[in-house]
C-alpha cells in the first residue's frame, strides 16, 4: 500500500517538475522582453499524497510599476517640448552663423552705415535693400517655422489621441480576460503582462494613474482625475485644426466629455506627450510667434516715414518695410498677429521689382511726395540714412505679454528674443535630461524587480532536473522492489 | 525564490547599451568642440547669455562698418585738404604779386595774368572730385560747384559781372574807354554793386551749384560730424571776389589811380580770404583728427568685443582634449565590460 503511495507521490512530483520546467522555459523565452515578468510555479504539498502546482505566480511590484508610469509620462512631456524648441532654434541658429533676425538687423544697420558713406551710389543703396530683404525673409521663414512646429504638434496630438483610443480598446479586451481568468482560476499571468504593457504605452501619451479592484478589474484615470477607462473605455476626442490661426490656441482634447488639455485649467493633464505638445502648440510657439510679430512691427515702425511738409498733417506711414495692411502703420500698443509672416520690402524701393533703392536716402517710399525728406534731391543727403540708423537703435514700446522687456530698441528686442529662446531651451533640455534619467532609473528598477535572470532560470533548471531524476529513480526503485516481490512468489 | 540582490538579464544589457550611447554622444560633442574651439551647441550652453553673444556681434558689425565709412570720409577730407593747400599757395602768390604792384605802374599785365591763373586754380580746386563726387559741392555732390568763368559762351557768373559793370558805367569791361572811370566811381562800384554779386542769394544763383549743406557722416556710434566744406563758404566767395575784381573788370585798360583802388581792394579781400582758408583747413583738420581717433577707438573696441565673444563661446582646448581622452577610456572600458558580460554565460559552464 505504501509503495503505491510512493509511486503516486513520485508521479505527482514528475508532473509538478515538468510544469515548473515549462514555466522556466516560458521565462527563458521572454528573457529580453522588457514587458515580461518572472513567473514562478510554487509547489504545494497535497493533503493526501504528493505535490501539486495550484497556480502560476507572477512577480509584480505595483510601487515600481507606478513609479515607472509617472517617470515615463514626465519624460515624454519634457522631451516633446525640448524637441520642438530644437526646431524653433533653427530660426536663430548658431551665433556664429549670424542668421538670426537680431544678427541680420545688425547687418542691415551696417549696410545703412556704408550707404551713409556713399549716399550717391545706387549700388550701395541696392545692398541696403538686399540686407533689408534678408531681415524680412528671416522673419517670414521664422514665422513659417513656428507655424509648422505648431501644426506638427497639432497633428501629433491627433495621432496621440487615436493611439490612446486604440490602446484603451485593447485594454478592454485584456481587462475582460483578466476578470474571467480570475473568476475561473486559469493562468492569467501573460494577460496581466500584456495589460501592463498597454498601460506603459498609454503613459507615454498621457499621464495616468490606475485603481485595481478585487476581481482583477482595473480602472484608469488621467493624472488630473478624468476617467479614461472604467469597465468600458471612455472616448477621447480631439478635432485637429487644419490651419492654426497665428496667436490663437488650437482645439482642446476631451476625455469622457471633459477637456483634459488645451483650454481647460481645471482638469488639465500634467504629463505625457499630449501635455508637452499642448504646451508647445498653445504656449511656447505662440509666445515666440508673438515675439516675431513684434519684431516685424518694430522694424516697420523704425523705418516709418513722417510727413515732411512745413505743417505736417498726414499720419506716419510704412517706409522700406511694409506689410499686407500697408502703407498705414500697424496698430500700435500690442501684438499684431501674422505681421512677421507678411512683412516685406516695399516694391517701390526694390530694384529687382522695378523700384528705386535710392528712396531709402530720399524718403517717400510709399509714393506720396509729402513724405520726401530729401526735397532738393541732393545725392549726398545723409540725414534720412542717419535717422534710420539711430531709429533702429532707439527705444520703442513692445507688448509686455511677449515675455520680453517691453521697452527697448528693435535690435535689442530681437537679441532678447534669442536669449529667451535659448534660456528656455537650456532649462527644458536639462529638465528633459533629468526626467529621462529618472525614467531610465525607473525602467531599470522595474526590470530588476520583476524581470527574468537567465542565470537564475538555468540554475533552477538544474535543480528541477535533479528532482526529476530523483523522482524517476524512485519510481524505478519501487518498480524493482515490486518485481522482486513478485518474483519471490513465482 | 526572490533573492536579496537580483538583476534581470534585460536590464543588464540595456544598461551597458545606454551608457555606451551616452558616452558616444558626449564624445561627438567634445570632438566638435575641439575642431571649432567653440561650444558644440552655443545656445544650449549659454542659455540666456546667448543674447549677449548676439549683441556683441551686432556691435562688431556696426562699428566695423563705421570704420569702413570712416576711411572713405578720411580720404575725402584728405582730398579736400590737398585742394585747400593748393588754393592757399595760389592765393598767397597772388597776394605777394599785388603788394609790390601797388607802388609800381609797369607790371599791370603780370597782375592780370596772376589773377586769371588764381581764378583758374580756384575753379579747379573747388571742382576737385573723388570717385565721381565733387568734394566742395556739399550734399549736391553730383553737381560741379563752379562753371569756368572764362568759358565761352560766358557762364551766368561772367554775365552777371558784365551786366553789373555795364549798368554802372554804361560800357562793357572790354571797352578801351574804361580808362575814363574814376577811382572814386570804381571804389563805389566795388563796395556796392560788385560786392552784392557775392551775396548769399546771388552766389547761389550765378556762381555756385553747391549746396549750403555739408556732407554729414556718422563717425562713431554716437557722433556725427560735418565732413566736408562747401564752395558756398564765405572764404571762397571772398577769394573769387578778389580774383574776379582783377581778372574780370578790364583791369589792363583802367587808369593808374583806378587800378590802384582795385588792387588795394583785392589785397584786402585776399588777405581776409587767406585767413578764412586757414580756418576752414583747421576745421577739417580737427574733424580728421576726430575720425582717426574714432578709428583707433574702434580697433580697441573690436578687439575687446572679439575677446568677450571668445570668453563666452570658446572652450578650453586643453580641457576638451583631456575630456576626449577620458571619454575614450570610458568607452573602451564600456566595450570591454559588454564583451565580458556577453561571454559570461552560465551556458558555458553547464556542460
Amino acid at each position: 500500500m505504501s509503495l503505491t503511495l510512493s509511486v503516486d507521490t513520485a508521479r505527482s512530483s514528475l508532473q509538478a517538475t515538468s510544469d515548473q520546467i515549462s514555466v522556466v522555459s516560458r521565462n527563458i523565452a521572454r528573457v529580453h522582453d522588457p514587458d515580461a515578468t518572472r513567473k514562478t510555479a510554487t509547489i504545494v504539498s497535497g493533503p493526501g499524497a504528493g505535490v501539486s502546482i495550484p497556480q502560476i505566480d507572477r512577480t509584480s511590484n505595483d510601487l515600481l510599476f507606478n513609479a515607472y508610469l509617472t517617470a515615463n509620462s514626465g519624460n515624454q512631456a519634457q522631451t516633446s517640448i525640448a524637441s520642438a524648441l530644437d526646431q524653433l532654434q533653427s530660426t536663430v541658429d548658431d551665433t556664429d552663423q549670424e542668421r538670426s533676425p537680431a544678427a541680420l538687423m545688425a547687418k542691415l544697420s551696417a549696410a545703412l552705415q556704408t550707404y551713409s558713406g556713399n549716399p550717391q551710389n545706387p549700388a550701395v543703396a541696392a545692398s541696403v535693400v538686399s540686407a533689408a530683404k534678408d531681415v524680412s525673409n528671416a522673419l517670414n521663414s521664422a514665422s513659417a517655422t513656428v507655424t509648422q512646429v505648431r501644426q506638427q504638434a497639432d497633428s501629433d496630438i491627433a495621432s496621440s489621441v487615436s493611439n490612446i483610443n486604440s490602446l484603451l480598446s485593447q485594454f478592454q479586451d485584456l481587462n475582460n480576460q483578466v476578470i474571467r481568468g480570475t473568476s475561473n482560476g486559469s493562468d492569467i499571468t501573460d494577460v496581466l503582462d500584456a495589460r501592463d504593457a498597454v498601460l506603459k504605452q498609454l503613459s507615454t501619451e498621457v499621464g495616468i494613474r490606475t485603481v485595481s479592484r478585487n476581481n482583477g478589474d482595473m480602472a484608469i484615470y488621467t493624472d488630473s482625475g478624468v476617467t479614461l477607462f472604467d469597465k468600458v473605455p471612455r472616448s477621447v476626442t480631439f478635432q485637429q485644426t487644419p490651419n492654426l490661426a497665428g496667436g490663437a490656441p488650437g482645439a482642446a482634447v476631451y476625455a469622457d466629455g471633459v477637456p483634459i488639455a488645451g483650454t481647460s485649467h481645471i482638469m488639465e493633464i500634467q504629463s505625457g506627450k499630449i501635455a508637452g505638445l499642448i504646451s508647445v502648440r498653445d504656449d511656447v510657439a505662440v509666445t515666440y510667434q508673438s515675439q516675431l510679430d513684434e519684431m516685424a512691427r518694430g522694424l516697420i515702425n523704425a523705418f516709418s516715414e513722417t510727413d515732411q511738409s512745413a505743417t505736417p498733417t498726414l499720419p506716419p506711414v510704412a517706409g522700406l518695410f511694409t506689410y499686407s495692411g500697408g502703407p498705414a502703420l500697424p496698430p500700435s500698443g500690442g501684438v499684431v498677429a501674422g505681421l512677421a509672416s507678411s512683412i516685406k520690402i516695399n516694391p517701390n524701393a526694390d530694384p529687382s521689382q522695378g523700384g528705386n533703392a535710392e528712396l531709402i536716402r530720399d524718403g517717400g517710399i510709399s509714393g506720396n511726395a509729402a513724405y520726401k525728406y530729401n526735397t532738393s534731391n541732393a545725392p549726398s543727403f545723409t540725414d534720412r540714412i542717419q535717422g534710420l540708423i539711430s531709429s533702429l537703435g532707439s527705444g520703442q514700446t513692445f507688448d509686455a505679454s511677449t515675455q520680453l522687456p517691453s521697452s527697448s530698441s528693435v535690435a535689442d528686442y530681437a537679441k532678447n528674443s534669442v536669449s529667451w529662446l535659448e534660456a528656455l531651451r537650456q532649462s527644458v533640455t536639462s529638465e528633459a535630461d533629468y526626467r529621462s534619467t529618472v525614467a531610465q532609473r525607473a525602467t531599470a528598477s522595474l526590470s530588476q524587480g520583476t524581470g527574468v535572470n537567465l542565470d537564475e532560470e538555468m540554475t533552477n533548471l538544474l535543480d528541477l532536473e535533479r528532482t526529476y531524476q530523483a523522482s524517476s529513480r524512485l519510481i524505478s526503485t519501487v518498480n524493482d522492489m515490486l518485481s522482486t516481490l513478485l518474483q519471490s512468489f513465482s | 525564490m526572490l533573492t536579496s540582490t537580483y538583476i534581470s538579464t534585460a536590464s543588464l544589457s540595456s544598461e551597458t547599451k545606454a551608457s555606451i550611447a551616452r558616452i558616444q554622444q558626449r564624445l561627438v560633442d567634445a570632438q566638435t568642440e575641439l575642431a571649432t574651439g567653440r561650444h558644440a551647441d552655443v545656445g544650449l550652453t549659454l542659455g540666456a547669455q546667448t543674447g549677449v553673444a548676439v549683441s556683441l556681434r551686432q556691435d562688431i558689425a556696426q562699428i566695423q562698418s563705421i570704420k569702413d565709412t570712416n576711411s572713405i570720409v578720411l580720404t575725402r577730407m584728405q582730398g579736400s585738404q590737398a585742394a585747400l593747400n593748393t588754393l592757399a599757395t595760389t592765393s598767397q602768390t597772388f597776394l605777394n604779386a599785388l603788394t609790390p604792384a601797388q607802388s609800381d605802374n609797369t607790371i599791370s599785365g603780370t597782375i592780370l595774368q596772376q589773377a586769371q591763373a588764381a581764378m583758374q586754380s580756384l575753379q579747379d580746386q573747388l571742382n576737385s572730385s573723388l570717385d565721381g563726387q565733387y568734394l566742395f559741392a556739399g550734399i549736391n555732390s553730383d553737381v560741379k560747384p563752379l562753371d569756368d568763368f572764362f568759358g565761352n559762351p560766358p557762364p551766368a557768373s561772367a554775365q552777371a559781372v558784365q551786366a553789373a559793370f555795364t549798368a554802372k558805367f554804361g560800357m562793357s569791361p572790354d571797352d578801351p574807354n574804361v580808362s575814363s572811370i574814376s577811382a572814386s566811381d570804381m571804389q563805389d562800384f566795388l563796395n556796392n554793386e560788385f560786392a552784392d554779386l557775392f551775396s548769399d542769394a546771388n552766389w547761389s544763383a550765378n556762381w555756385s551749384g553747391a549746396s549750403d549743406k555739408p556732407v554729414n557722416s556718422r563717425i562713431s556710434r554716437t557722433e556725427t560730424a560735418n565732413t566736408s566744406v562747401t564752395a558756398n563758404d564765405n572764404t571762397f566767395r571772398q577769394l573769387t571776389e578778389a580774383f574776379t575784381m582783377v581778372a574780370g573788370l578790364g583791369f589792363q585798360n583802367l587808369n593808374n589811380a583806378t587800378q590802384k583802388v582795385v588792387m588795394q581792394q583785392a589785397t584786402q579781400i585776399v588777405s581776409n580770404g587767406i585767413g578764412g582758408l586757414t580756418k576752414v583747413q583747421s576745421f577739417l583738420g580737427v574733424t580728421q583728427q576726430r575720425v582717426s581717433d574714432a578709428n583707433d577707438q574702434i580697433d580697441t573696441q573690436v578687439d575687446f568685443l572679439n575677446k568677450s565673444i571668445d570668453g563666452l563661446e570658446s572652450v578650453d582646448s586643453a580641457e576638451v582634449t583631456t575630456q576626449i581622452s577620458d571619454l575614450s577610456t570610458a568607452l573602451e572600458a564600456a566595450y570591454a565590460v559588454t564583451n565580458r558580460l556577453s561571454n559570461l554565460s552560465i551556458m558555458d559552464f553547464l556542460k
